[in-house]
């Protein structure tokens, strides 16, 4: 150990020999060839170390509300007219938590081989970090989604309130897991006639709202739910 | 003499039939990239394979409407900014590890190599949804250091580098041991040098996975502010789905600055450490 | 075993640990913890509709293994990387060889070898498309046949393959060249004074110099063609009958996860694959020991 720090003392020693008998451009250029790396490196932990420490101290983590609306041509993502409207009917503080609205997915699950691209894999797992709240989409995509579990069983007593809501306007699907249940399973809230289709343009005809099996936000998905069909 | 002559032509000119025949097959994606860039839409879904090129004119304006439809530079801005982040970052751990695993003896090396090796046999899609709750729970969704955060290590340019060290004569460190050089001293003056080459291919890898990597983006950048280039355009591709010249021109504006950056890299790669190791 | 380490050894060892120590934290919180959530998946039955997870014990394992289809899609992964691996290995060593030579217009190759590694994927898509239509395709059109390229399940694994092969070009192109680079050019000069001609050279000094970078390419293209994901499904319909015989084992192992949210089940999968890949390396590594030239 000992010999190790007089080992390092006595390279330190040297490269300040060295540096000495250099002239201020000539040491530039010595420390860049030799050390650029390092200096990189010491440049980006830093970069990284702050950035962490600032994002963890003050950046909004939680999220009021997540929805995905795939599949839409209309404007939808965050900053849109929905999302305003919405924001300012829920009284959400975006300043405390986030809500989030992605208008930017396109997949469909009911057709052989749909489920292969990027989308659904980013959609698969927000559903499964359980950030995800809602997924609006058409009738018979949202059915696919909801026969791999992914969407919760709405006659779960869990959201029994919203199940008894809107009871006229359920969509049910076959679970791929036979153990799970024989009979088809409640998985989504026909939204066809909402403001989604009229009001906001998103959906031409159909849409259907599913709600993630891992939400935790069930009171958010009830006042989204009342406003687009307001 | 002279057949000797006669003969170093003719091994010129059929290395340059191989390599012209070989540069053809590689471009055709490429040129046809463009060519659809450059077609009516109606043209680029024609399923005659013959009509390659635009017959109706030479629509360089698809290229306009995509650069005015979409704010490139702060695609161009974002996508460059992972990509230099992503490669420092692996570049540093990468080495630091190759040459510890190539060159040192330390206790637990063999299963630490072999969890190296672990990482790379598995399909990437188990990782992403514990990395992304990893950003999440950070509050990192929609920057630059959640774009960065998977590639921030690499397992296969640590065994790249593992390689390349391997590669270099022992009688090289040997002597630097002999003058009292230090670990870090020995790494850091003559070993890392020498393997310049292999760091550039590492670089030149993790730029084009980093560049092509359209799911990671996808989940962590919503944001069409934060996000890169192939998340960006993949939007246009969920809404132009079925217009081939819109996508194309986005595509080809999209590979531009990735052939710049291979160009200066590959400017970098070393001619032998027969140079190289003059400096020593 | 650290009591007879000499103070020189022991220091090594510091160091050593401490250069590997950043890559292997972030492995281990980015990749292992992961890994072995997927490891204890493969025990447990998926809750589905949001009911958690129950713990079944091997039955994953029982019925991965007892199926036909986890048999045969491994098999096909198998003939993928059979056509992958070593054309894709040996043309690119030619081309990297020819470019390391004093060739007119060598960085322009370079770049031109490296384009198809950024070009878009639907142009690719597109491009083989065309090349392989029954009706309308170069192929067919040039050699006057009608072959189904990739419908039937005879040759649709080949075709597969061929793609495979030009798409990985680029990349083991380019990490031959790193490879032939770090070389010492004054081995060539030493050979060429001796009076060894090209062919000579390429195999006394450039294969045994280069076998390390070659090995190391079979070994990650071994892996990365045993783990191919998604490159039948570029060129295939959904609706393709031959879609059957070029199934890789991840996709299959994503049928199961993504698709039907099975994830116990493609997470059994994933550990057959895994422990096929860890058996191939295994062999690998031995051979290694005997035919990789070390100095």
């Amino acid at each position: 150990m000992r010999d190790q720090k007089s080992r390092f003392r006595g390279y330190l020693e040297a490269e300040r020999h060295k540096l000495e008998s250099l002239t201020g451009r000539q040491k530039l250029r010595y420390i860049i060839d030799y050390y650029w790396l390092w200096i990189l490196g010491i440049f980006c932990a830093f970069f990284i170390f702050g950035y962490v420490i600032y994002h963890a101290a003050f950046a909004v983590k939680d999220f009021w509300f997540y929805a995905v609306f795939a599949n839409t041509m209309g404007d939808g993502g965050n900053g849109s007219r929905l999302y305003t409207d919405f924001v300012d009917y829920a009284g959400f503080d975006t300043s405390q938590k986030k809500v989030e609205m992605n208008a930017s997915s396109w997949f469909d699950p009911s057709v052989k081989g749909g489920t292969v691209n990027s989308y659904y894999q980013a959609f698969v797992a927000l559903v499964e970090s359980g950030d995800l709240d809602i997924v609006v989409m058409g009738r018979e995509g949202l059915r696919a989604v909801g026969s791999s579990g992914r969407l919760l069983d709405l006659s779960d007593e869990r959201c029994s309130g919203i199940y008894k809501k809107y009871s006229g306007r359920i969509v049910t699907c076959e679970p791929y897991d036979e153990e799970y249940s024989d009979a088809s399973v409640p998985v989504g809230i026909d939204l066809s006639d909402s403001r989604l289709v009229t009001e906001y343009g998103l959906y031409e005809d159909e849409c259907v709202l599913g709600i993630s099996a891992y939400s935790s936000r069930l009171d958010s998905v009830e006042a989204f739910l009342d406003f687009v069909l307001l | 003499m002279k057949s000797a002559e006669a003969n170093a032509r003719r091994n010129k000119i059929l290395t340059q039939i191989v390599l012209i025949i070989m540069a053809f097959i590689m471009l055709v994606p490429f040129a046809w990239m463009i060519l659809t860039a450059l077609k009516t839409n109606q043209e680029s879904i024609s399923v005659n394979p013959f009509y390659i090129f635009p017959h109706n004119g030479w629509h360089w304006e698809n290229f306009a409407t995509v650069w005015k439809s979409y704010n490139f530079v702060i695609l161009y801005k974002n996508t460059l900014l992972m990509i230099f982040f992503r490669v420092v970052c692996a570049c540093l751990t990468a080495t630091m590890a190759g040459y510890a695993f190539g060159r040192l003896k330390f206790p637990g090396k063999k299963i630490l190599f072999t969890m190296v090796l672990i990482q790379m046999m598995v399909p990437s899609q188990i990782f992403i949804i514990p990395q992304y709750l990893m950003v999440s729970k950070m509050g990192m969704l929609n920057t630059t250091f959640g774009l960065v955060w998977p590639g921030i290590v690499t397992a296969f340019g640590t065994y790249l580098l593992k390689t390349g060290y391997e590669g270099l004569p022992m009688d090289l460190e040997e002597a630097a041991n002999i003058d009292g050089c230090s670990v870090p001293g020995r790494f850091l003056h003559i070993m890392m040098p020498l393997t310049r080459s292999s760091m550039v291919s590492l670089g030149i890898f993790t730029a084009v996975f980093a560049f092509k990597d359209l799911m990671w983006p996808m989940i962590v950048c919503t944001n069409a502010n934060t996000t890169t280039l192939s998340a960006g355009l993949a939007k246009m591709q969920g809404q132009y789905g079925s217009e081939y010249p819109t996508m194309m021109a986005a595509a080809t504006l999209a590979v531009l600055p990735m052939i710049i950056i291979y160009v200066i890299f590959q400017k970098q790669f070393v001619e032998g450490i027969a140079t190289s190791g003059g400096k020593l | 075993m650290k009591k007879h380490m000499s103070p020189r050894e022991k220091t090594e060892a510091k160091w050593g640990l401490l250069f590997v120590a950043p890559t292997m934290i972030g492995l281990i919180v980015l990749n292992f913890y992961p890994i072995f959530n997927t490891i204890y998946q493969s025990f447990c039955k998926t809750g589905d509709f949001g009911k958690g997870n129950t713990f079944v014990g091997l039955a994953n394992y029982q019925k991965v293994l007892a199926s036909s289809e986890t048999w045969m899609s491994l098999w096909n992964t198998i003939k993928y990387a059979l056509i992958e691996v070593p054309f894709g290995i040996i043309i690119a060593l030619l081309l990297a060889v020819l470019l390391n030579k004093k060739v007119a217009g060598k960085s322009v190759y370079r770049t031109i070898f490296f384009l198809p590694m950024v070009c878009a994927p639907a142009a690719v898509a597109m491009v083989w498309k065309w090349l392989y239509n029954t009706q309308f395709g170069l192929l067919n059109n040039i050699f006057h046949t009608k072959v189904a390229w990739i419908s039937d399940p005879k040759i649709a694994w080949i075709s597969i393959g061929v793609i495979g092969v030009w798409s990985i070009i680029g990349y083991n192109m380019v990490l031959f060249i790193g490879g032939l680079q770090e070389i010492p050019g004054d081995y060539y000069e030493a050979a060429s004074i001796d009076g060894a001609n090209g062919f000579r050279q390429f195999i006394s000094i450039t294969v045994p110099l280069l076998s390390p970078t070659t090995f190391f390419i079979v070994q990650t293209r071994i892996i990365g063609a045993l783990t191919v994901f998604d490159l039948m499904f570029m060129v295939m319909d959904k609706t393709n009958v031959a879609l059957k015989n070029v199934q890789s084992i991840v996709y299959l192992f994503y049928q199961y996860a993504f698709t039907n949210g099975n994830k116990g089940y493609g997470a059994t999968l994933v550990m057959v694959l895994l422990v096929f890949i860890m058996i191939v390396t295994f062999i690998l590594q031995q051979v290694e020991k005997r035919v990789v030239y070390h100095n």
